[in-house]
């Protein structure tokens, strides 16, 4: 037995192409580096996945420990070319008087088949896999995975651009012939350099090195025993017995000017917005579940299905797997089923998606459509027109046919971010092509409400805009052409609303808000008649709603709440109502048959929370913040009223 | 230019309504009249109806009602009579909505021109019912006013085919929101058209007070009053069915467009 050591490839007579050959083929994506790492990653892994179990799919950022740094040292130095483009050695040489600190990311999965088949490649290629040939001996392999995501393998490079030395180690199990092995083997894409051996004879040299048994003219990885011995000394995580899988660890990874911790949170958002589709949960087990750890803390990876934004794509996505409200794309000429495309609306709060999402081109809230095809990988959100209200999000899946896979594969460039249908002739090109015309078509008549052409309109389409607009921000007010508004502007009856705290003494008086607009009869009429002057006494306290009430994600969906001030000091129990405000602007009284109804969930004072409509307290004191928590009715306008409640009713009522 | 009808002042109308109560219908048929010592007209905006022009309208309505059996008890056939009442009010009187919403002149119709048929009607009725203090329950001011809010112009050949869609209660479930619902020619049209015929299982009445208090929520955001018409009838259509089978929760405002795609998945 030999000692595992470097290997560095001389350029053959023949010519080659040198390290940094491979590392350009990836292109320069519009996406950044750490995204790319996780589809690509992620991608190898699931098309690696052995299927009837779940793929663990996990990134792990850590820090070499200290009982292991002498390993690293004596081990992956050895046979290592004296160079300066080499840069491992100055990685792992680090300074004088210092523990060495070593950064790592390795990319793992479980559930996976892990690199197989023959360890040189020069042997013909038969039935048997060709994964660890393709992986880590040949660059550009035309793939062999059956509906696979990469089409080329170039995907890799990524690896190595991401290490600051340009090397990786792949730690593998798979199942060679009826035998599960593990091999090892460290792979470096430095740069092209000329070294000089023992003789002082000068030669080129592609800057691919490996580490491993070195052979005459290639190198063989450490396997079986030999490969757990250098795996634990090296602090690589084991396999279990019967489990196969891969490991990369990426040395020394490079994120540019991002914090670890950063870098951590961006890994485990761009998990969830680059790979939701095969991490949803309705999958079984035929899905990928997604870790980040950094230096042995988990980082919690967003899930799809509740995350704010991503959940509108699942639920377009569902639509599309159940086919509800599916439409099919056609290509007219040549004649040609394209895909299915499903889309989905969804109200959602004011929010500034993760930076993950924000690189994918979400900036806002999503007007986009997430492309997809066999392998369920996210391609790209492609952007419809911006709707017309900022929290009317809405997306779409178009999710291509099986048997237009190859071509849509075809106009994918390496990082397979996008369908470029330039790259295509033909009838591909035309197919693709349409595609994005098809789309925007149905975006065109998805992402505005219906159109009005009518010669006979009553409202400009400003009030409409101005009502959905309303319905979200809870801006007082309404277009003034609307029909339906009573003679009394907004801004008067938002007065008279306050007027009604401004009695300032009243004995029970209501403030009103509404999430849109308040009622005449609660802002001004009942306000003011429920004051009678007599019950009017200095110093009683009161409370009124303070601002417009806000939209708020909870785990049981959105949340109105409106903020309330105390005016006055004293003992205050108050009690909020929430109900829905009609067309004809009052308060509904009787909800049709089987619908829900608003309620007020509690009260919050603070950091205290109070379940119920009603609040208690002993010691108000005048200018204190309390908010009023609604759960609102979809598709209603949402009216909450806050009024004083006195000691006698309380007891009655048994509150 | 419109025709202007003689008004009641409130006064004389009720005094009227009071001796209209001690009478026996016997004696109703002579008691009509074309003309009132307290009444009055708009002063401008029409033609004023000339007597004659009182006892045609007096003649046509009478017609109206023996062909439904007057001056026998009317029994089963009011859904009918009213229909077509409510036809023959708004194709001959030549009101105008203004004209149409003063109270004074229905009380004039209803106790002067023909305080029979209004008795025959309405047997022992109460004020509403002739004095119009309110109009969507007045004897004849509320046929002329479904036949104005459900005359469809698009069918020249029988613009109020819509009028026996809805029975007299169902229709009053509608003109009790006409502050918002009711107020709304359009939206009460496309009701109207939309509305199933068959309602076996169901109770039609509640249904349609359901179905009206979806479009009471949804109209609190959404411009049903701006729609045109196709767009209208699809959101009333859908919001029908949602209550018919049983969808109680009104479905996402997005919807609306949404259609195509469900039809273009069924080929």
């Amino acid at each position: 037995m030999t000692h595992p050591r470097w290997y560095s490839q001389p350029f053959p007579p023949a010519g080659s192409i040198s390290a940094e050959g491979i590392k350009r083929t990836l292109g320069k994506p519009p996406i950044p580096w750490p995204a790319i790492l996780v589809r690509e990653a992620a991608q190898n892994s699931w098309d690696a996945r052995l299927g009837g179990r779940s793929v663990e799919f996990t990134l792990n950022l850590a820090v070499v420990p200290p009982q292991h740094a002498n390993a690293w040292r004596s081990l992956l130095l050895e046979g290592a070319p004296h160079s300066d483009r080499f840069p491992l050695r100055q990685t792992l040489r680090s300074r004088e008087n210092e523990s060495l600190m070593v950064r790592t990311l390795t990319v793992g999965d479980r559930g996976t088949k892990g690199l197989g088949g023959p360890t040189r490649a020069d042997v013909a290629r038969g039935d048997e896999p060709r994964d660890w040939v393709s992986f880590v001996l040949n660059v550009g392999d035309p793939p062999d995975t059956k509906r696979g995501g990469g089409t080329y393998g170039y995907g890799k490079g990524i690896l190595y651009q991401t290490s600051r030395a340009g090397t990786i180690l792949v730690h593998t199990r798979t199942m060679v012939g009826a035998e599960l092995q593990t091999r090892l083997i460290g792979i470096c894409l430095g740069e092209s350099m000329e070294l000089s051996d023992e003789l002082s004879r000068t030669r080129p040299y592609t800057g691919r090195h490996w580490w491993g048994e070195v052979e005459s003219e290639h190198v063989e990885p450490l396997i079986g025993v030999q490969a757990v011995a250098a795996a634990e000394a090296l602090g690589l995580r084991p396999f279990a017995p019967d489990e196969t899988g891969t490991d990369v660890v990426i040395v020394d990874p490079d994120f540019g000017e991002d914090t670890d911790e950063e870098i951590a949170r961006y890994l485990a958002d761009a998990l969830a917005w680059n790979l939701w589709p095969i991490m949803l949960e309705q999958r079984g087990t035929e899905r990928l579940i997604a870790q980040v750890w950094h230096n042995g803390l988990n980082v919690p990876v967003p899930v799809p299905e509740k995350t704010r934004g991503l959940r509108t794509f699942v639920a377009a996505y569902r639509r599309l797997v159940t086919g509800d409200e599916v439409s099919t794309l056609m290509c007219g000429n040549p004649k040609q089923a394209l895909g299915q495309l499903a889309l989905e609306r969804q109200l959602i709060p004011p929010y500034e998606p993760p930076a993950a999402a924000q690189d994918l081109g979400i900036t806002t809230a999503p007007h986009h459509v997430c492309l997809l095809r066999a392998p369920e990988l996210v391609v790209k959100y492609h952007a419809g027109p911006e709707p017309i209200s900022a929290n009317l999000a809405y997306a779409g899946v178009f999710r291509a046919f099986d048997d237009m896979d190859r071509t849509y594969a075809a106009a994918e460039p390496p990082t397979h971010d996008d369908w470029v249908f330039a790259q295509l002739d033909g009838r591909g090109r035309t197919f693709v092509r349409t595609t994005f015309v098809r789309i925007k078509e149905r975006l065109a008549e998805f992402a505005r409400p219906a159109e009005i052409k009518s010669t006979g309109t009553r409202a400009p389409l400003g009030a409409v805009s101005n009502f959905l607009g309303s319905l979200v921000a809870a801006a007082a007010g309404f277009g003034a052409a609307s029909p339906i508004v009573p003679p009394a502007t907004s801004a008067e009856r938002r007065a008279g609303a306050d007027d009604v705290a401004g009695v300032g003494g009243a004995w029970t008086h209501e403030g009103s808000a509404t999430s849109s607009y308040p009622s005449v009869e609660d802002g001004d009429a009942l306000g003011r008649a429920a004051s009678p002057p007599t019950a009017s006494r200095r110093g009683r306290v009161s409370i009124r709603p303070d601002g417009e009430p806000y939209f708020e994600d909870s785990e049981i969906g959105l949340l109105l709440v409106q903020e309330t001030v105390v005016v006055g000091s004293g003992h205050l129990i108050a009690r909020a109502t929430a109900g829905i405000t009609v067309a004809d602007g009052s308060r509904e009284q009787d909800p049709p048959a089987g619908s829900d109804e608003p309620y007020v969930i509690g009260w919050r004072t603070g950091a205290h929370e109070e379940r119920g409509d009603t609040v208690n307290l002993i010691d108000a004191v005048a200018g204190q913040r309390l908010s009023v928590v609604v759960r609102p009715v979809p598709d209603t306008i949402t009216q909450i009223d806050v009024a004083v409640v006195r000691d006698e009713e309380v007891v009655t009522s048994g509150r | 230019m419109s025709t202007l009808y003689p008004r009641l002042p409130m006064r004389a109308a009720r005094e009227r309504f009071k001796d209209l109560r001690e009478r026996s219908a016997t004696d109703m048929s002579r008691w009509y009249d074309t003309t009132h010592l307290a009444q009055y007209f708009a002063p401008t905006g029409g033609t004023r109806a000339t007597q004659e022009r009182l006892s045609v309208l007096r003649f046509q309505v009478v017609e109206t009602a023996k062909a439904h059996g007057f001056p026998s008890p009317l029994g089963r056939s009011v859904h009918d009579f009213d229909t077509a009442l409510a036809r023959e009010l708004h194709t001959n009187m030549d009101l105008v909505p203004v004209e149409a919403a003063e109270r004074p002149m229905w009380a004039f119709v209803a106790l002067v021109l023909l305080p029979d048929v209004a008795v025959w009607r309405f047997p022992d009725p109460p004020d509403d019912r002739v004095l119009a203090t309110d109009i969507t329950r007045h004897v004849f001011g509320r046929l002329w006013w479904r036949a104005e809010l459900t005359r469809d112009m698009a069918r020249l050949d029988d613009p109020y085919h819509l009028l026996g869609v809805f029975p007299e209660r169902n229709f009053d479930q509608i003109l009790a929101r006409r502050r918002s619902i009711g107020g709304s020619p359009e939206l009460i049209r496309a009701l109207a058209k939309e509305w199933p015929k068959d309602w076996t299982g169901i109770d039609e009445t509640d249904a349609l007070r359901d179905v009206l208090k979806h479009l009471m929520r949804r109209g609190a955001f959404q411009d049903l009053y701006g729609l045109p018409e196709a767009p209208l009838r699809l959101e009333v259509a859908r919001t029908i069915s949602d209550v018919r089978h049983g969808g109680a929760h009104s479905r996402r405002a997005g919807d609306l467009d949404d259609g195509p795609v469900g039809r273009h998945a069924r080929r």
